[in-house]
C-alpha cells in the first residue's frame, strides 16, 4: 500500500564533537557536495538517503545532532532508538577522539539493542596535522567491534564506502533479526532473543551480507 | 519483528505531518468548519509577519514551509525551485484532501458502521471513569486509530482509493478524534502540569537575562526577525487541538530557523541549529509546551510520527530539557551572574547551583541524584531545577515497558537516562525550613501565578460563584475534591516523615492565603470551609511534591462523571466553535 513498503528504513544518528565535520560529512554523502565555497541553501540537519544494495532497498534517516559539550546530556535523547550510529571525529583534535569514546561508553550503556556503530577518522585531508594516529583509532575500534573509516568530506574520500558499509550492517542485521524473531517465534520462545541483547555493539562481517552494492 | 516500528525513516511518502495542514487549511478555507477557520487564521496571521505570500495563504505554505512546490505544485511554482532544493524533508505529499472531505465521507450512508463506531468510541472514552491516565487513553486512541485505518482499507467507501486518500481519511479520524477527546486528552496528566510548571519557570527567568552569545551563537545567525517569526509559529502551537496540527508549529517554527541557517556557506547542521531553537523557544516560551509535547507523542499516531517530524519534534523535547536542567555551565556565562540572574528571578533553590558550576558539562549535571527525599524539595519547591526532573520516579512505572514507540519510549526515560544516575534515593529525615516559612514562599509564588491566569487552568471552579455550578458540575468537584483531600493528606503525611513535623497542625499561613486571594477574586466566601486546605493543596501541586511517589492515584475516581466536553475545551485558548457532530 505504502509506496515505500518494499524499502527498509532505518535510522542513523551521527554523534562527534562540535566542528568536527559531521554536517559536512552528511552533505557530502547525500548531497555530493562539500559547502566550502558555495551556497548551501539546504537544511542539513535531516537528510534521507535511498540506496539499493542487491535485492534491498534502503532508506536512510540520517539525524545530525549538536555536537557541543554542554548538549552532551542530551544525547540519548537522539540515539535511543538509533539503528546506527556514526561518531565523527577530527584527526587533528585529540579531544573530539575522546569525545568519541565517550559516547561509545554511553551506547553501550543506554541502548539495549544491537546497533552498528562505525567511527568516522574525518578531516584526512588535514593530515599533515594529525594528532590521532591511525593505528590507534583503528586498534580502538576493533576493539570496540565498530567500524572505522577514514574519511574527508572535503575531498570526498571514505564517505560513500562508509555509508555503504553502514547500510551493509543495517541490512544484516536486519535479516538476523527477523530470522531470530521467526526461529523463536517456531520454536515457541517467547519475546525478543535470548542470545547476544546484552552486547549493544556489534559488528557483522561484511563478508556475512553477501550484497552487491549499487548506490542509486 | 517484521513490524517494529521504525521512526524518522519514511521521509518520502505518505503524509507524515510535514507540514501540509496549511495547505489542506488553503484548500478548505471557507467550506466552513471551524477548525478550517483556524487554518486561515493561521494563513493570515502568518503572512502578515512579512513572509513573501501576497497577502494570501500562500505565504506560509511556501515561505515558512517551503514545501508548495512539492506538494504536486497546487500552490504554483513560487518558492518552488528552492522547496525542491530543501529536499526530501517535506517531500511527504498528501493528496488535495482535506479534513472537510473526511467530514463529508462520513456522512455519506455507507459510513454509518464508521461513524457509529468512531460515536462509541469517543462516547467510551469519555465515560470511562478515570482521567488523568494518560498513558491509558493513549493506548486506546493509539490502537483505535491504527484499527481504523485498516478497517478504512478495506471499506467501501475507499473502495480504488490511493494510498494518499486512505492518508488522508486517517489523518482525518485523528484530527476529528482528538478535537473530540481535547478537554479528556489534554494537559489534564499530573506530570504534564508539572513539566509545564517547571519549564516555565525556567524559561521565564532564562527570559529576563539570556543572551544568544550565551549559547555561542554564531553572530552571522543573529536575526531578529527571523526568530520572531519563529517564535510565532511555535507560539500557535495552543490554538490548534488535533496533534498533526500542533506538530506543524513545531515543524514550522524550525524550518523557519533552517531557512535561516541555510545563509550559512559552510552547511549549518545540528550544531548550529540547536541553540538558537533553544533561544527561540526560551523567547516564545509558549504556555503548556510540555503538555502540547506529551499530547503529540500520546496520540499522534506512532506511525505517522516519523521522518523529518520526528526529527523536529525530537530536537523540540531536547531543547525543553537542555531548559528544565539548565545550570551555569549550561551556558558560556559566569557562574555567579548565572546564579545571581536565576534568583533574580526568584527560580527556587537557585542557590544551590552553587555546588554545582564547578561541574563540567551537562552530563554531571544531570547526574546529580533527586532530592533526598521529595518532601525535602518540597519545601525549596523544586531543587529538580538543578537539572533532575524529579517526576519520572513516579512516572516509571506507570508507563508501559516496551513501548510501541520508540519515541514514547524515549520521552518517558529520557531524564532517567542519564549516565551513572542510580536508583532512586532513598528518603532520609532532613531539616526542612519551619512550614511557615515555606508555606510564605509559596504563596507569593501562588499569588504572582494567580495574577498569570495559571490557575485557572488547572481549578477549574476557582473562580466560579455558587450561580455558576450546574448540578452535573457536583461529580467533578466531588472528584476534585477527593483528590485534594488525597493529595493533601499524601504530602502531610510525608512532610512528617521527613521533617518530623506534622503539616496539618501548622496552617497559620493559610488564612492569610485565603485572604489574600479574595482580595483580587470573586471567591465565594462561604464556601471556603477548608481554605487552610485550599492553600496547602496549591502549595502540594509544585512540581516535586509527587516526585516522591506520594501521590497516590486515587482509588475515589471512579466518581468522575463524563467530563464535560465542551465546557473543558473552553479552557484552552482555542477558537473553538463546535466540530460538526458526525451524526447530525
Amino acid at each position: 500500500m505504502a509506496p515505500n513498503s518494499n524499502c527498509t528504513d532505518f535510522k542513523v544518528v551521527v554523534l562527534g564533537e562540535g566542528r568536527v565535520g559531521k554536517t559536512s560529512l552528511i552533505l557530502r554523502y547525500v548531497r555530493q557536495i562539500f559547502a566550502e565555497n558555495q551556497q548551501a541553501t539546504i537544511q542539513a540537519s535531516f537528510l534521507t538517503k535511498k540506496l539499493t544494495l542487491g535485492n534491498s532497498r534502503v532508506q536512510l534517516a540520517i539525524w545530525d545532532t549538536a555536537g557541543q559539550e554542554r548538549f552532551h546530556a542530551l544525547g540519548p535523547i537522539y540515539y535511543r532508538d538509533a539503528d546506527a550510529a556514526l561518531l565523527v571525529y577530527d584527526i587533528t583534535d585529540r579531544d573530539s577522539f575522546n569525545r568519541v569514546k565517550n559516547w561509545v561508553k554511553e551506547l553501550r550503556k543506554f541502548v539495549q539493542r544491537e546497533i552498528v556503530v562505525v567511527i568516522a577518522a574525518n578531516k584526512q585531508d588535514l593530515a599533515r596535522n594529525q594528532q590521532i594516529p591511525d593505528d590507534e583509532s583503528q586498534e580502538y575500534a576493533k576493539s570496540i567491534k565498530a567500524g572505522h573509516f577514514k574519511t574527508s568530506a572535503k575531498a570526498g574520500k571514505g564517505v560513500e564506502q562508509m555509508f555503504l558499509q553502514i547500510s551493509r550492517q543495517l541490512l544484516a542485521q536486519r535479516s538476523a533479526e527477523l530470522s531470530k524473531a521467526a526461529s523463536s517465534a517456531s520454536s515457541g520462545s517467547k519475546g525478543t532473543g535470548s542470545t547476544g541483547r546484552r552486547s549493544v555493539i556489534i559488528s557483522d562481517e561484511p563478508s556475512s551480507s553477501a550484497t552487491k552494492s549499487s548506490c542509486c | 519483528m517484521a513490524s517494529r516500528p521504525r521512526t524518522g525513516t519514511e521521509g518520502s511518502h505518505g503524509s507524515h505531518g510535514g507540514g501540509d495542514p496549511a495547505l489542506e487549511y488553503v484548500a478548505s478555507v471557507g467550506k466552513g468548519t471551524d477548525l478550517d477557520e483556524n487554518g486561515s487564521k493561521f494563513m493570515a496571521s502568518s503572512s502578515s509577519v512579512g513572509m513573501e505570500g501576497e497577502g494570501t495563504g500562500k505565504g506560509v505554505t511556501e515561505g515558512v514551509s517551503q514545501e508548495g512546490g512539492e506538494k504536486g505544485g497546487r500552490n504554483g511554482g513560487g518558492v518552488a525551485a528552492e522547496a525542491g532544493e530543501v529536499q526530501q524533508p517535506f517531500v511527504a505529499s498528501t493528496a488535495p484532501l482535506t479534513f472537510t472531505d473526511f467530514l463529508e465521507k462520513m456522512r455519506a450512508p455507507a459510513a454509518m458502521d464508521l461513524v457509529r463506531g468512531i460515536k462509541g468510541f469517543i462516547n467510551d472514552m469519555l465515560k470511562s471513569s478515570t482521567t488523568g491516565d494518560a498513558e491509558g487513553d493513549s493506548q486506546k486512541v493509539q490502537s483505535f486509530l491504527s484499527q481504523s485505518e485498516v478497517a478504512f482499507q478495506s471499506h467501501p467507501l475507499w473502495h480504488d482509493s490511493s494510498y494518499e486518500e486512505l492518508e488522508a481519511a486517517g489523518e482525518g479520524l485523528e484530527k476529528y478524534l482528538l478535537t473530540k477527546l481535547y478537554g479528556r486528552c489534554f494537559g489534564v496528566a499530573a506530570e504534564d502540569k508539572e513539566r509545564d510548571e517547571l519549564l516555565n519557570q525556567r524559561m521565564k527567568a532564562l527570559r529576563s537575562f539570556i543572551k544568544p552569545e550565551h549559547l555561542d551563537i554564531p553572530d552571522k545567525y543573529w536575526n531578529e526577525q527571523s526568530w520572531t517569526l519563529a517564535q510565532k509559529e511555535l507560539q500557535k502551537i495552543n490554538t490548534y487541538k488535533a496533534p498533526r496540527d500542533k506538530i506543524v508549529c513545531i515543524l514550522n517554527c524550525c524550518k523557519v530557523i533552517s531557512n535561516l541557517l541555510s545563509i550559512s556557506v559552510e552547511g549549518a547542521g545540528a550544531d548550529d541549529f540547536l541553540p538558537i531553537l533553544i533561544y527561540v523557544l526560551i523567547m516564545a516560551a509558549p504556555p503548556q509546551l510540555e503538555s502540547n509535547l506529551a499530547f503529540i507523542m500520546r496520540y499522534r499516531l506512532a506511525s505517522r510520527l516519523n521522518g523529518e517530524a520526528a526529527y523536529f519534534y525530537t530536537n523540540m523535547v531536547s531543547a525543553t530539557t537542555f531548559i528544565e536542567t539548565i545550570s551555569p555551565s549550561s551556558l558560556s556565562i559566569d557562574a555567579s551572574e548565572f546564579i545571581a540572574h536565576m534568583q533574580a528571578a526568584g527560580v527556587p533553590g537557585s542557590q544551590d547551583y552553587q555546588s554545582q558550576s564547578a561541574a563540567p558539562g551537562g552530563v554531571t549535571m544531570t547526574e546529580v541524584p533527586p532530592p533526598a527525599g521529595a518532601a525535602a524539595a518540597t519545601a525549596t519547591d523544586s531543587r529538580n531545577g538543578v537539572g533532575v526532573v524529579t517526576p519520572n520516579p513516579k512516572q516509571a512505572p506507570a508507563m508501559p515497558p516496551a513501548s510501541p514507540n520508540p519515541l514514547q519510549q524515549e520521552r518517558e526515560e529520557r531524564l532517567l537516562s542519564n549516565p551513572a544516575s542510580g536508583p532512586p534515593p532513598v528518603p532520609e529525615p532532613v531539616s526542612l525550613p519551619p512550614l511557615s516559612v515555606v508555606e510564605e514562599k509559596g504563596s507569593t509564588m501562588l499569588l504572582e501565578a494567580e495574577g498569570l491566569g495559571e490557575l485557572h487552568m488547572r481549578y477549574k471552579f476557582l473562580y466560579s460563584s455558587l450561580s455558576d455550578l450546574k448540578l452535573k458540575d457536583l461529580g467533578v468537584l466531588l472528584n476534585d475534591y477527593k483528590e485534594l483531600a488525597l493529595r493533601f493528606e499524601s504530602l502531610s503525611r510525608g512532610y512528617k516523615l521527613v521533617s518530623g513535623k506534622d503539616l496539618a497542625l501548622e496552617e497559620q499561613a493559610a488564612p492569610r492565603l485565603v485572604k489574600a486571594f479574595h482580595r483580587t477574586t470573586p471567591l465565594v466566601g462561604g464556601e471556603v470551609g477548608q481554605p487552610s486546605g485550599e492553600g496547602l493543596i496549591r502549595l502540594a501541586d509544585n512540581p516535586v511534591m509527587a516526585a516522591g511517589g506520594a501521590l497516590p492515584d486515587p482509588p475515589l475516581m471512579s466518581a468522575l462523571p463524563t467530563p464535560p466536553m465542551q465546557q473543558q475545551q473552553q479552557q484552552q485558548p482555542v477558537s473553538n466553535s463546535p466540530l460538526p457532530d458526525l451524526l447530525s
